[in-house]
């Protein structure tokens, strides 16, 4: 053990190192690039897609064709809003679509079969995801479970619920007050024609990204995300923020089970059994980070989107649906080798 | 008596800013400290050193409300106190710079500096929409750094993943001593570092030490402990060995002291 | 042609798709793999056509599946005029694609299962016609086959000319068509199962 640090050489040495350690590689720099806009690598995979779509099929580009795509990622989409919040946390939630379905047989039997007022049966709706939230963030934060668990357990008691409650059966949106239905219809903006469940579905991404964007809570959700332990040290109350975020999913999936209800114009327990794994896919392939702290909620939206359009362009080119779940598997697989390669940026 | 003429010897009729007495922790039958007593005053460096499982963690933690001590007594400028959570400690404005760091990588400098005490925009943009001041939180930790002489960090919209582990550890430390603190405790602070970057951060500790803010350091570095340090706390067994100064014994006798071959 | 899933390959989802179209007379190749027919040729069923199929499309058996791939093979080729849709609750989710193109009035939508909620359906509109099924039969007589085989050791006959015993299908619509045995929204409510 020397106390004395030899000056000049080594120091030089070190900074002759770090010098060229700085110098940045075109493929670097990319990289930079990409990992300090992380809806930017999405936001390219769709533009190409749509062009090459567009170039194998001239009915895709069609304005009606775009504005199905949207209408069709609106409950997704949607889900998909919750889903990132939970994941930014290093949590992930395999009962979204299951909390969306309860929630709309919830809303559609009290205004259907209990007569119930639509608003307050919307309320409930608003109630019951708020419900699924509490039970799922209890469980994570009370007893330090993993959310993977969790929700998979949880998974399966909504579905129960679900069916026990409904008994398996439809509510037709024929037989719903119109409130329920009213995000099913459609407005033309100019030529395009635009669905309320798609303008409803984009508020709520505006909203959600101004406050992941500009307050605290939202700061405190990706240094949950990023690392509990610092967080925690920070004088972050990391448990208050992971029940916060469980809550807000929930009243997401509550306004996803309205969408639902106007997009398929009916209330029924089979539907969305794909959901919960297909939000999953939207949040993965829009860039945001399965290890949680990282990924914007537009990369989200763009995710979303990219998955419906590579079924919709993959449909109209003729391609057989076994090799369209084909190819939204490479997707997966590529834009989580891509989020691998953009995380080792260091300095 | 001015601070530039202060001697160790002096400390005696100083008040200390923080101090222990007689603290106990134990962790099931394990005795983590058996009655440990210590007092830190006004800008000095105080190294605490010790064994692996010697306390010097639990010690730490004590002081800094990552644990509650089962008997004895703190007082933080003579009023005693009770810490039980870091945020206690926090109020009561010791600071903390954990061995892991504790920033988060993917945010900014400004970010972590102000990481659990954001500022909202004045007016009803920030009271009802709860909008941060971002850029008044970049001006002002802009100016913070400043204060403290912390160079190495220009740019505070850097992410801290971006930046080296001399720079992390340079916002960590920061972001403790910013703000009003009167006690930094700084846990193993080179462990992870080279040899530059490590003389960045003991730099750091002296300018915060010249600047009156006492430290507490935890360092397994005898080198590093015996360069910087005023005092040396040195742990064994979950007590207090002995307290020595760099100038009244060499770093042989102190890891002596620690590992029990001598006595103070 | 509005399938199951796209995920799996299941003989309840090939056999109905297949069994549609060998129902017009169309050629379907492989009889265990959907879309792999010709895209177009003629059908011998009934007067005989030329026909075109648009596509095959999963749906996963629900509304919400059943609409959004109604709406794509529409995408592709506006003028479609039947479709075909594994259960109801797909032929519900196709009804709503349509009638959001305007186009629910001129395309005839058959389906399977003949469940209470579809058969509603038919009476109301939305389906032309569902191929009904008897489950609680099914279950009656296959209880009532085991029954026999362990007490007798005899197998039920297969029903003449099928390699299997067919507890029989109906076709519901309330729009009979010549040459085919259909029977009414009316009739089909007394025997159909689920609510």
């Amino acid at each position: 053990m020397t106390q004395q640090q030899t000056a000049g050489p080594p120091t030089g040495v070190a900074d002759l190192a770090e010098e060229f350690l700085d110098r940045q590689t075109p493929l670097s720099r990319i990289r930079n690039i990409l990992h300090r806009y992380p809806a930017l690598s999405p936001a390219i995979v769709l533009l190409v897609s749509v062009i090459v779509f567009g170039l194998l099929n001239d009915r895709f580009l069609r304005v009606e064709n775009l504005s199905l795509i949207t209408q069709q990622v609106a409950v997704v989409g949607t889900l998909a809003i919750a889903q990132t919040l939970i994941i930014l946390t290093a949590g992930i939630d395999l009962s979204v679509g299951a909390v969306m379905i309860l929630s709309s047989m919830v809303v559609a039997q009290l205004a259907v079969n209990n007569g119930v007022p639509a608003p307050l049966a919307l309320l409930a709706g608003l109630l019951v995801g708020l419900g699924a939230g509490a039970l799922n963030g209890f469980l994570v934060t009370r007893f330090r479970l993993p959310p993977f668990i969790v929700t998979l357990g949880t998974l399966n008691i909504f579905i129960a619920l679900t069916l026990l409650y409904s008994n398996g059966a439809t509510v037709r949106g024929s037989a719903m007050p119109g409130m329920l239905t009213w995000t099913g219809s459609t407005f033309l903006l100019g030529p395009v024609r635009i669905s309320t469940g798609v303008v409803l579905m984009l508020l709520l991404y505006i909203a959600v990204a101004f406050i992941l964007g500009k307050t605290a809570w939202g700061r405190h959700v990706y240094a949950v995300g990023d690392d509990k332990e610092a967080a925690r040290l920070a004088g972050i109350a990391v448990n208050r923020v992971l029940m916060s975020v469980y809550l807000a999913a929930g009243a997401v999936l509550a306004v996803g089970a309205w969408i639902q209800i106007g997009r398929t114009n009916a209330a029924s327990p089979n539907t969305g059994v794909d959901l919960n794994l297909d939000s999953i896919t939207a949040v993965v392939i829009g860039g945001t980070s399965l290890f949680g702290g990282r990924g914007s909620i537009w990369g989200t939206l763009l995710g979303a989107l990219i998955v419906g359009v590579f079924r919709n362009g993959l449909s109209l080119a003729g391609l057989d649906v076994l090799y369209q779940t084909l190819a939204v598997g490479i997707l997966i697989i590529l834009a989580v080798s891509i989020d691998q390669w953009i995380r080792k940026v260091k300095s | 008596m001015t601070a530039t003429e202060f001697q160790p010897a002096d400390t005696k009729v100083r008040q200390p800013i923080l101090q222990a007495r007689s603290l106990v922790k134990t962790f099931g039958r394990v005795v983590g400290l058996d009655g440990v007593s210590l007092d830190l005053y006004p800008g000095e460096v105080l190294a605490v050193i010790g064994d692996n499982g010697a306390g010097k963690s639990t010690l730490i933690k004590c002081l800094t409300g990552a644990e509650v001590p089962d008997s004895g007594e703190l007082t933080v400028s003579g009023q005693p106190v009770h810490f039980k959570r870091p945020q206690d400690a926090r109020a009561h404005g010791i600071e903390t710079v954990y061995q892991n760091l504790a920033v988060s990588p993917a945010l900014d400098v400004a970010s972590n500096l102000f990481l659990g005490r954001e500022e909202r925009l004045p007016g009803p943009l920030g009271k009802l929409f709860r909008v941060l001041d971002t850029k008044g939180m970049r001006r002002k930790a802009k100016e913070e750094l400043a204060r403290l002489g912390i160079s190495t960090l220009q740019d505070v919209t850097v992410p801290v993943e971006n930046l080296s582990g001399g720079q992390r550890q340079a916002v960590a430390v920061a972001r403790a001593a910013a703000f009003g603190s009167k006690v930094v405790v700084l846990d193993e602070p080179t462990a992870a570092l080279g040899v530059r970057e490590s003389n960045q951060v003991l730099q750091l500790v002296r300018d915060l030490r010249d600047r009156g803010l006492p430290v507490i350091l935890i360092s397994h570095n005898m080198p590093h402990v015996f360069d910087v340090a005023d005092r040396i706390h040195i742990q064994r067994l979950g007590k207090c060995a002995a307290t020595i100064t760099p100038q009244s014994h060499s770093m042989t006798d102190a890891v002596a002291i620690m590992t029990g071959a001598a006595t103070a | 042609m509005l399938d199951l899933f796209d995920d799996k390959v299941v003989s309840v989802d090939y056999n109905r798709d297949q069994g549609f179209l060998t129902g017009l007379g169309i050629d379907t190749a492989d009889k265990k793999k959907n879309g792999d027919e010709a895209k177009t040729g003629k059908y011998t069923g009934g007067k005989g056509g030329d026909y075109e199929i648009v596509g095959s499309q999963a749906t996963q058996g629900a509304e919400d599946g059943g609409r959004t791939a109604m709406e794509t093979l529409l995408s592709k080729n506006p003028n479609i005029n039947v479709v075909y849709t594994i259960n109801e609750p797909a032929a519900a989710g196709a009804y709503e694609a349509l009638k959001s193109a305007g186009k629910e009035k001129d395309v005839l939508v058959v389906s399977i299962d003949g469940g209470c909620a579809g058969v509603n359906n038919v009476k109301s509109g939305v389906i032309g016609a569902t191929a009904q099924q008897y489950p609680v039969k099914m279950a009656e007589l296959g209880v009532k086959a085991i029954v026999e085989i362990a007490k007798t050791g005899k197998k039920p006959a297969n029903s003449e000319g099928l390699d299997f015993f067919n507890t029989g299908v109906a076709l519901v619509t309330d729009k009979a068509a010549d040459g085919v045995t259909s029977i009414t929204t009316a009739e089909a409510s007394q025997m159909c199962w689920g609510k």
